[in-house]
């Protein structure tokens, strides 16, 4: 397994089982990019596996054009392979990592929370952000 | 132009028309929001009257709405009291937020005709709404994370909720603008109308979805879309 991790994304290749990825030392990046093609194995019984991808405290990407079914749909999305540096950073441009991950948060809350879990999570995630524009402290 | 927030809201053959005509193509300040809110109260009120088959927001210029204001947004957060410790969010946000969310539970269809620039807090009307006609030339956008805030009048979960999660991170995280094609191509519009083409095809969901279910319910949101679609193609 290959890791390279940078303060915005860790990627992740050279792996056979999306298990090989509950072990690993991935760092808390605001994205997790699996590089995989279709035969990347997902074993459908594993349930640390779903709890792993469930729990992400990132959003999840598999980089792959032919993915299979069970590898694709652990993920949040799936993106197409190859050089990912493009991608992210176009995403992450002139972010913070603090402020991304506020942003994340909301996503995040997608993968298990209902509507008014998300509608709650960007109201919070807003007057935080708004906060450290208006300098940095709260808004009291 | 006047700087009058000419907000107006009519009802002709039980269809309302929100046609927004505000100064600097509907730049949402602290007046137009204002306005906005007393007149999704007046919807809320019709809508508990009854008789309404459907609602069209517009805007009555060449462009739906640039969006917030975002100086004054950033002046008015300022005055308002948020922590995490209570986690009480202000009074004011929570009812402004409202009057955005509450269009997706009306009971009947809510289309917004997207024309010209649709960004911000303006395409949180959009995505608030049940449907989207996108017309030729007009360009769409989340563009609040390039000024390091987010899109929370519900832009984050409807956005994912119409786009799916890669597209939502994508509109919201790049903060890029998006033509009215690919706003199509993504789920973000659920139609796509040459130039001045989306009225004329808001009126006709409207009376399809009247005239073949008893009720709206927006729940079911997605079936009646699909049916009117498959219809146009029979």
């Amino acid at each position: 397994m290959i890791i390279k991790t940078d303060e915005f994304v860790t990627e992740v290749s050279g792996i056979a089982s999306l298990s090989e990825l509950k072990g690993a030392e991935l760092g808390t990046p605001c994205m997790l990019i699996v590089q995989g093609d279709g035969s990347l194995s997902a074993d459908k019984s594993d349930k640390a596996l779903d709890d792993f991808f469930m729990n992400a405290p990132y959003i999840t990407a598999l980089a792959a054009d032919s993915p299979s079914e069970d590898a694709a749909s652990r993920f949040d999305m799936v993106i197409p392979a190859g050089d990912t540096r493009e991608y992210t950073a176009k995403l992450f441009k002139d972010k913070t990592k603090w402020q991304a991950d506020q942003i994340n948060a909301c996503f995040i809350a997608a993968r298990k929370g209902s509507q008014a879990d998300i509608l709650d999570c960007e109201s919070r995630a807003f007057y935080r952000l708004m906060a450290e524009k208006n300098g940095g402290s709260d808004n009291e | 132009m006047s700087d009058t927030i000419n907000i107006e809201l009519t009802e002709e053959n039980g269809v309302l028309s929100f046609v927004m005509n505000a100064p600097s193509n509907n730049i949402m300040s602290a007046a137009f929001l204002e306005k906005f809110e007393a007149v999704m109260d007046e919807v809320a009120e019709k809508a508990a009257k009854g008789g309404i088959k459907g609602m069209i927001i517009r805007g009555g210029g060449r462009h739906f709405s640039v969006g917030a204001d975002v100086d004054a947004l950033s002046d008015r957060s300022q005055k308002e009291s948020y922590s995490d410790e209570d986690g009480i969010l202000p009074a004011s946000h929570v009812r402004q937020k409202a009057r955005f969310t509450f269009l997706r539970d009306l009971p009947f269809p809510v289309i917004s005709v997207i024309t010209g620039f649709c960004i911000g807090s303006g395409s949180e009307i959009a995505v608030n709404s049940h449907y989207r006609i996108i017309e030729k030339n007009a360009r769409v956008g989340q563009p609040e994370s390039t000024f390091g805030i987010l899109p929370a009048l519900g832009g984050v979960a409807r956005n994912i909720e119409i786009c799916g999660m890669k597209n939502a991170y994508e509109l919201v995280m790049t903060g890029e603008m998006i033509p009215a094609e690919k706003a199509y191509e993504i789920g973000y519009a659920d139609i796509f109308a040459e130039k001045k083409q989306g009225v004329p095809e808001a009126l006709s969901l409207i009376e399809y979805i009247s005239e073949n279910y008893e009720t709206f319910s927006p729940a079911r949101f997605r079936e009646y879309i699909a049916a009117y679609k498959q219809s146009r193609e029979a």
